[in-house]
């Protein structure tokens, strides 16, 4: 679970920067005038994705330009994990620890991070890094998986995890996907059951006469 | 109709009834702690789960729908278990602290526990700590309500009557999730902080003791006890109607006369009716709305009784304040007049030379009438507002047989004559239709009076459901009536109501102080409407039912005020307004301080290293220990009671004007500048300069 309290020291003011308010008036024009409320998750995450957490004057702000309640827009916010109330490092780890990635290593994953970030949640000195255990990712096949900033980075280990982190300190730009070249989530090392070519030509099919056939013709 | 069957017995209910409604109609009972009438069914609690037949598995009966044929079961041991495990959570996450609580003996929690012995599955555990993080906190930041979560039951009804469900104030909701959900304010902000009015509606749902009117009982009985001083009771119109709910009474039983005998059994030396105030009030508010109609300015002209609604403008709306009467609500106006008048000075030499004062005390149906009595060019006025919840506490903690007293008691003389257009004060609609009745006598002044045809009920006023009510009056124009503040900040969203009405009263709960948030806590769905029966059958049978037939009312203008809003009627009966956080609001905060030689208080206004230029022979004083020392030993020692000087505002409601006047009929004005103070908690606002300027 992760700190759902607001941060302590908040920023003075919130402003979407100019593309960020022309998708946030995207979103904003998909609901009638009277419903614009609607759009707070939307707008809650342009947020996020512009200063990387949802400060409090964010939350007011968006209040503000969708005409809701204030404590409603903070209900959203601190209702759903996907919003982080505290700010996080230039790059921020979600780290699977659901039972899948779980048993394929996610704990050395999170020990690394802590080891060398430090407790979930907290920014290295230099603002680059934070992370946090997050709930299953839905990917469960690559396991063990890293969602950072939008991508996953799956099959990882904690050398591949401390690989990513080096080069994204340096400033590089990381490949998401397999550590171990796997496409997409294919079996590694080719199939190992259902390989009879058989099954996939046709020449099992028992013809049968389907009772509610067309006649003929099409 | 419909007709199902409950524990064995057909019931008939209207379709679209609740399972809930239909059992209880049937007298079933099953235990409930979330369900309020008005607020909608959220289904939290779980205690009222019942089994439907043919359902697989318990039903909420609080939101499931009866239908036609339904049979249903409200006490097997299987739904018995399921209560007392649902209970056993409840229970384990609560402070087993009943004694030490404000709603002990007025709890659903409580009362379920006992009455179901769930006692034994309550472990004992120790007061909550301040030191618990700050959503859990008590808050008594508030002068009104207090909150403290550690005693929250989660069940959302606080949340849903500030919500949209009710007074749309949107100053409490539900934040975070799972076991750490909790109806926290608006970022976590003390309440004082918020923009909260007051109203004390959430208190007035609360199931348990998580919001309580911050409570002056014990005070008011300790200090009755001590016997040191003369003591004076007014009673609200809302009271009288509403108290006998508390003492197992049908509500709507009229009980004033058992009220005045209780409060003398409790050692009230003068027991004295608000409605002579409100009768006051209407003389003042009338004349205002006269003098404005003749000027045409700050029109309409709004209605001032209700401190809720007065919170409301200055806090939300501050360019609404011109349009708000000045006129003191009718606990103000009778405080001061208790306090500071004739009646005071005539309780002895020590009063009248201003050494003592009585000690004023007011029964509301209000929880925002005792932030009211801490109002700049008010304090001090009322020593205590107490909410009726608070007097039946009183009450039962000195065994008093309330239900069985006699109902002869009346009220003293010369503060307690009233009429019934004071006592439909209490209702909503009241104020207006008391303005209604008394127009014609404004209009043509004493002429009118031998034959007055001017009607005197108004029932398109009335009700306690329709949000807006209108009526034309004869000789003032059309008027409207907002029933609740919802009602009110509807009305205020668009522009209409400037070129609509004349005059707008507005209560900032539902149906007028009848249902205030210091009432008694009914789960009694018509209890408005019975309260509201009562209140104006009160009126039907007062000998004298217009404002100027109060002979007292007549005595006092005759021997201390001349006429309505004459200079010394203006003095002790008008106030002035200001905008929350303005410099204006800052002075006014002030100056209460210097009168009241709270040094401390008001050093506490000022930066650290404020500084405050008196343009006096005390020159220029520099830091809060000096400013402190300036009050405390360089003014001339406070005077009590009708001795105290106070100094006022020059302009009744101009947000920027920092005009003053001096006790001593002198007019300053002042320059301020504010910044802002870094502290422990949240930053604040203070005064970094403050400098007088000699007219």
């Amino acid at each position: 679970m992760s700190v759902r309290r607001l941060a302590s020291n908040q920023p003075s003011s919130f402003a979407f920067s100019a593309d960020m308010l022309e998708k946030a008036r995207w979103w904003m024009a998909k609901y009638p005038e009277t419903r614009l409320q609607s759009a707070v998750i939307p707008l809650l995450w342009l947020a996020q994705e512009q200063e990387g957490w949802v400060s409090e004057p964010a939350i007011r702000a968006i209040a503000e330009m969708l005409g809701m309640p204030v404590i409603r827009a903070l209900e959203v916010a601190t209702f759903y994990t996907m919003f982080r109330l505290h700010p996080v490092g230039k790059h921020h780890l979600q780290i699977c620890g659901t039972t899948p990635c779980m048993l394929r290593g996610a704990e050395e994953l999170k020990a690394l991070c802590k080891g060398r970030i430090g407790p979930a949640f907290q920014v290295t000195q230099d603002g680059l890094f934070s992370w946090e255990e997050v709930e299953c990712l839905g990917a469960c096949v690559n396991a063990p998986v890293a969602a950072i900033h939008d991508y996953y980075h799956e099959d990882l280990t904690a050398q591949d995890l401390e690989g990513l982190m080096d080069r994204l300190a340096a400033g590089e730009t990381v490949q998401p996907g397999s550590a171990r070249g796997r496409q997409r989530s294919a079996p590694e090392g080719g199939t190992a059951v259902l390989t009879d070519k058989s099954l996939y030509d046709g020449s099992l099919a028992v013809p049968v006469a389907l009772p509610n056939r067309p006649a003929s013709g099409s | 109709m419909i007709t199902l069957t409950i524990d064995g017995r057909r019931v008939d209910v209207v379709e679209g009834a609740t399972l809930l409604e239909a059992l209880r109609s049937a007298g079933a009972s099953v235990p409930t702690l979330c369900d309020h009438p008005g607020l909608p069914s959220r289904a939290v609690c779980r205690l009222c789960l019942v089994e439907v037949q043919g359902e697989p598995k318990p039903q909420p009966a609080c939101c499931t729908r009866a239908r036609a044929g339904d049979r249903v079961q409200t006490r097997t041991p299987a739904l018995q278990a399921f209560r007392q495990a649902n209970m056993d959570w409840l229970l384990a996450d609560h402070p087993n602290d009943c004694q030490r609580c404000e709603v002990n003996g007025d709890c659903r929690l409580q009362r379920l526990v006992s009455e179901n012995h769930w006692g034994d599955r309550w472990q004992a555990r120790p007061e909550p700590s301040p030191t618990l993080p700050l959503p859990i906190a008590p808050d008594h930041s508030s002068p009104s309500i207090w909150r403290d979560l550690s005693k929250c039951v989660e069940c959302g009804l606080c949340a849903d009557a500030c919500g949209e469900a009710g007074q749309q104030q949107f100053v409490i909701g539900f934040a975070q999730r799972g076991s750490d959900r909790l109806p926290v304010t608006v970022f976590d902000q003390s309440l004082s902080e918020t923009g909260c009015i007051s109203c004390g509606q959430c208190v007035l749902v609360c199931p348990v003791g998580a919001l309580v009117e911050a409570p002056h009982w014990h005070t008011v009985l300790a200090a009755l006890d001590a016997r040191d001083r003369v003591s004076v009771v007014q009673v609200a119109p809302a009271t009288r109607v509403a108290i006998s709910e508390e003492f197992g009474l049908e509500p709507g039983t009229v009980s004033t006369g058992r009220l005045i005998n209780a409060l003398r059994q409790l050692g009230f030396d003068y027991v004295f009716d608000t409605n002579f105030a409100a009768d006051l009030t209407i003389m003042e508010e009338g004349a205002e709305l006269l003098a404005r109609l003749k000027a045409q300015k700050h029109l309409p002209l709004f209605t001032s009784c209700c401190p809720g609604w007065v919170n409301w403008v200055e806090i939300h709306r501050p360019d609404l304040m011109e349009h708000l009467s000045t006129a003191k609500s009718p606990q103000q106006m009778h405080g001061v007049l208790a306090k500071r008048g004739r009646f005071a000075r005539s309780l002895g030499a020590e009063i009248a030379a201003g050494r003592s004062e009585p000690y004023v005390v007011s029964i509301m149906p209000c929880t925002a009438k005792k932030d009211e009595t801490l109002r700049p060019g008010m304090s001090g006025d009322v020593d205590h507002a107490l909410t009726t919840r608070e007097l039946a506490k009183m009450i039962r903690a000195r065994n008093i047989a309330f239900a069985t007293l006699p109902d002869d008691g009346r009220f003293d003389s010369p503060l307690g004559e009233s009429t019934g257009a004071a006592q439909i004060f209490g209702a909503s609609g009241g104020v207006m239709e008391a303005i209604a009745r008394t127009a014609a006598h404004l209009v043509d002044g004493e002429s009118a009076i031998a034959g007055n045809t001017v009607l005197v009920e108004w029932r398109e006023l009335r009700g306690v459901c329709d949000g807006v009510k209108t009526a034309d009056i004869p000789g003032i124009g059309p008027v409207a009536v907002c029933n609740g503040i919802a009602a009110a900040q509807l009305m205020l969203k668009t522009e209409a109501w400037r070129s609509a009405f004349v005059a707008i009263e507005v209560m900032a709960c539902v149906g007028g102080c009848l249902g205030g948030g210091g009432e008694p806590k009914s789960l009694d769905p018509r209890v408005l409407h019975k309260r509201s029966r009562a209140m104006y059958a009160l009126d039907e049978s007062a000998p004298r039912r217009r404002s100027y037939e109060n002979e007292g009312v007549r005595r006092l203008y005759a021997m201390d005020f001349m006429e309505p809003n004459s200079a010394a009627a203006r003095e002790a009966l008008h106030t002035s307004y200001a905008a929350r956080g303005s410099k204006r609001a800052f002075l006014m905060r002030l100056l209460e301080c210097v009168d009241r030689r709270d040094g401390a208080g008001a050093a506490s206004m000022f930066h650290a290293d404020g500084v405050w230029a008196t343009a006096s022979v005390f020159g220029e004083l520099r830091g809060a220990a000096a400013i402190e020392a300036f009050v405390h030993e360089a003014l001339p020692p406070r005077r009590y009671g009708p001795g105290f000087e106070r100094h006022r505002m020059a302009s009744a409601a101009d947000p920027d004007d920092l005009a003053v006047i001096l006790p001593n009929g002198e007019v300053c004005t002042f320059a301020m500048d504010l910044g802002r103070r870094e502290g422990s908690g949240a930053p604040t606002m203070a005064i970094r300069s403050l400098r007088r300027l000699v007219i």
